[in-house]
């Protein structure tokens, strides 16, 4: 085997052997607390080993030791501090919130990045030193009126600076929400823990408790993103990202503008004259084709004109033409026999005569 | 040991649990490194017809077709279309095929930022209209079977509307019809969104930026718990090579080209097109009351991309009185992949269009 995996399995030899001890001694807060750092090199270790520089999953050891190996690990501690004492579903709640803090969802969406996953946030970093420079420039005229030979410019970085406030401010708005979001979730893990302290029902592997705070987490997080809250503070998370990247495009071409090099804009403008001249194009084709026949073979019926008002008819036509009461009794046959099921016949038997004529 | 709480984990149990993780990630050094590349696509297929980034591909089976029809299947432009072909083992294609079916998959390829102003017209008339009408010259066929998945089955919804007399079956397998029905989580997301100003920055909406957005739909779910779950399955190579397979198809998104997204989002996700009415491609008005021809819907009862009711939602709608739903017990990828579905999925459509073929 490769001199990667050998580093690997002396590394995970030395720490499963502490944990081990550790589990089994008089002290398992103490081991836990040691073994964390060790579970992240003996993953960190195993990630180097077993990827090797393959493109095709080196992705997903990356996300699995910067993520799923870290949570698990702190479930492992977790669990390490209630094996053998006496203790509750507040106290375990308790002890998870003291591990991952107030807003736990916050340090899962810092997880998922990376390569091919990065968001807006990301994106806010990258730019971080940039976007400070120019606000400490745009500070100073922010809500002054601009003139002058520079009110062009002036208001350009007045933009940038109201765009980088709002978002800033949307980004705590979103993260708020998630805040309190996490607070249910825990709720929901006390709760689901309690569930669990009847005898034959407790949880018998850090997986399965693993398993617990997902589902809470989840529950908490699904309620919440089906909400008009979080509708808005997506939506305004979103928004406010965008106006502050187009306001820093924006300066960004006029500055590629003063060295004679294309920007964003004149690019788009020839590709949308591409887009159009081939649409017009395509659509001639249509018709002219249309006008020849409509399939080499002479059809066996001749194409329907469908006349406007006949389109027009339509909707209003259907309407009328099905009764809501049929809609019930379909469902409860679809869901007794969870086999296809066909549509009543005769739904609309008004059209069908039409059609028929 | 006496219980003393909802946890009832021994040291010793603990500390064997830590021993089995470790033993799994030392059996998936050995499990990974004889891997290759991730390999998808099984059936054999060959280009057909091309327009720009857009192919047409007809895929070959041990026997030659039996039907007479040709069913042309339309994906989804946020995914890639090798979903219904992953495996051998996992494979819609190659299950119709075997069933006689004449099997025929646009893939829409990767748009770049020259294709940014391609329009719902474009991929609706010119991509679609373009392979059916192909279809048609080549099989010497008034219409053909169309059948569309999830985004692709509200494009073949709208071509279908448009070309009722070109379209002989149609089959849309979970299509969103209903896009504000209370559980659907990503409309609730796109509705406060600005999507001029979205589009107007970024251009193409970028792949990165809907596979975030996908996976945020379960977070915990699909980045902790999955990664955690694949332990189990490190030393094993089979399902090792299915787990990455899968990873990869979820994982490699095109970039959605910034004006079709804008109409998309705009005249579904915001205004709820079929049900309010006023969706437009290119000039043309879409009326659902315009599919006449034979329809099958099939949607999964546990899909959390596109709610079952979204789905429902066709059977009031279209103008047909030839409607048939199958209600798949999975979710929204599982419906392809899983077990059940191989069999399920193929036969469901295979027997109901031999039935309308005659």
């Amino acid at each position: 085997m490769a001199q990667g995996s050998d580093d690997f399995e002396a590394l995970a030899r030395k720490y499963w052997g502490a944990w081990g001890d550790a589990m089994r001694g008089a002290m398992p807060q103490q081991g836990a607390d040691a073994g964390m750092q060790g579970f992240r090199d003996a993953l960190g270790a195993w990630t180097q080993a077993a990827g090797g520089g393959q493109g095709g999953f080196d992705n997903v050891l990356g996300h699995f030791n910067r993520q799923s190996g870290d949570w698990f690990a702190q479930m492992q501690q977790l669990a390490a501090q209630f094996s053998g004492r006496q203790h509750s579903a507040q106290d375990v709640t308790k002890a998870w919130q003291q591990l991952l803090g107030g807003n736990p969802f916050q340090g899962l969406f810092h997880g998922m990045r990376g390569p091919g996953l990065e968001g807006l946030e990301q994106w806010n970093e990258a730019a971080a030193t940039w976007l400070q420079n120019l606000r400490s420039e745009a500070a100073s005229t922010l809500g002054m009126p601009a003139f002058g030979f520079t009110r062009e410019h002036q208001e350009r970085l007045q933009a940038f600076a109201q765009a980088q406030l709002r978002w800033q401010d949307a980004l705590a708005n979103y993260n708020a929400l998630m805040a309190k979001t996490s607070q249910d979730a825990y709720a929901r893990f006390e709760s689901k823990l309690a569930e669990r302290e009847v005898p034959g029902r407790q949880l018998g592997s850090v997986r399965a408790l693993f398993d617990l705070w997902v589902d809470a987490a989840e529950e908490a997080y699904a309620q919440v993103a089906l909400s008009p809250d979080y509708r808005k503070a997506y939506g305004e998370l979103v928004n406010a990202q965008m106006q502050l990247r187009a306001d820093v495009q924006a300066i960004a071409e006029q500055g590629a503008n003063l060295l004679g090099m294309p920007g964003r804009t004149e690019i788009d403008s020839a590709h949308r004259k591409i887009a159009e001249l081939e649409r017009q194009l395509r659509r001639m084709q249509r018709k002219a084709e249309a006008g020849d026949t409509a399939a080499p073979k002479p059809a066996s019926k001749p194409e329907r004109k469908v006349s406007p008002a006949k389109k027009a008819a339509k909707p209003a036509a259907k309407k009328t033409a099905k009764p809501a009461s049929k809609k019930p009794a379909k469902s409860a046959a679809k869901k007794t026999t969870g086999k296809a099921v066909k549509k009543p016949a005769a739904r609309k038997p008004a059209k069908t005569a039409a059609r028929k004529r | 040991m006496d219980a003393f709480g909802p946890i009832n984990i021994t040291a010793d149990a603990l500390a064997e649990e830590a021993a089995k993780f470790q033993r799994k990630l030392e059996a998936g050094i050995g499990t990974l490194r004889a891997m290759d590349e991730v390999h998808f696509g099984v059936t054999a297929r060959e280009e057909v017809w091309r327009d720009g980034k857009t192919v047409l591909y007809r895929y070959r089976g041990e026997h030659a077709p039996t039907a007479k029809v040709p069913l042309l299947i339309c994906y989804a432009l946020v995914n890639r279309p090798y979903m219904v072909d992953l495996q051998a083992d996992r494979s819609l294609v190659k299950g119709l095929l075997e069933r006689g079916e004449d099997v025929y998959i646009i893939d829409w390829g990767y748009p770049d930022r020259s294709d940014k102003f391609l329009t719902l017209e474009d991929y609706i008339e010119r991509f679609i209209g373009g392979a059916v009408d192909y279809l048609r010259k080549t099989h010497r066929l008034d219409a053909v079977n169309l059948l569309g998945v999830c985004q692709g089955g509200v494009f073949s919804l709208c071509c279908a509307a448009l070309h009722p007399h070109k379209v002989k079956n149609l089959i849309t397998m979970v299509t969103p019809v209903d896009f504000h029905t209370a559980d659907n989580m990503l409309s609730n997301w796109n509705r406060e969104i600005d999507v001029d100003l979205l589009v107007d920055t970024l251009g193409n909406i970028p792949a990165d930026m809907m596979n975030l957005t996908y996976l945020m739909l379960k977070p915990w779910r699909l980045f902790a718990q999955k990664y955690v779950g694949m332990v189990d399955i490190l030393d094993d190579r089979k399902a090792m090579e299915d787990f990455l397979r899968m990873e990869k198809w979820i994982f490699d998104s095109p970039d959605q080209a910034g004006e079709a997204f804008r109409e998309f989002n705009t005249q579904f996700f915001q205004r709820n097109g079929f049900i309010s009415g006023g969706v437009r491609i290119g000039d043309e008005e879409v009326h659902l009351g315009m599919v006449e021809m034979p329809v099958l819907n099939i949607y999964a009862e546990q899909d959390h991309l596109v709610p079952p009711d979204a789905s429902r939602a066709l059977a009031g709608l279209v103008g047909t009185d030839d409607y048939t739903e199958l209600s798949f017990k999975g979710g929204h990828i599982g419906i392809y992949v899983s077990g059940r579905a191989q069999k399920e999925v193929p036969d469901t459509i295979h027997h109901w269009l031999a039935k309308r073929s005659r």
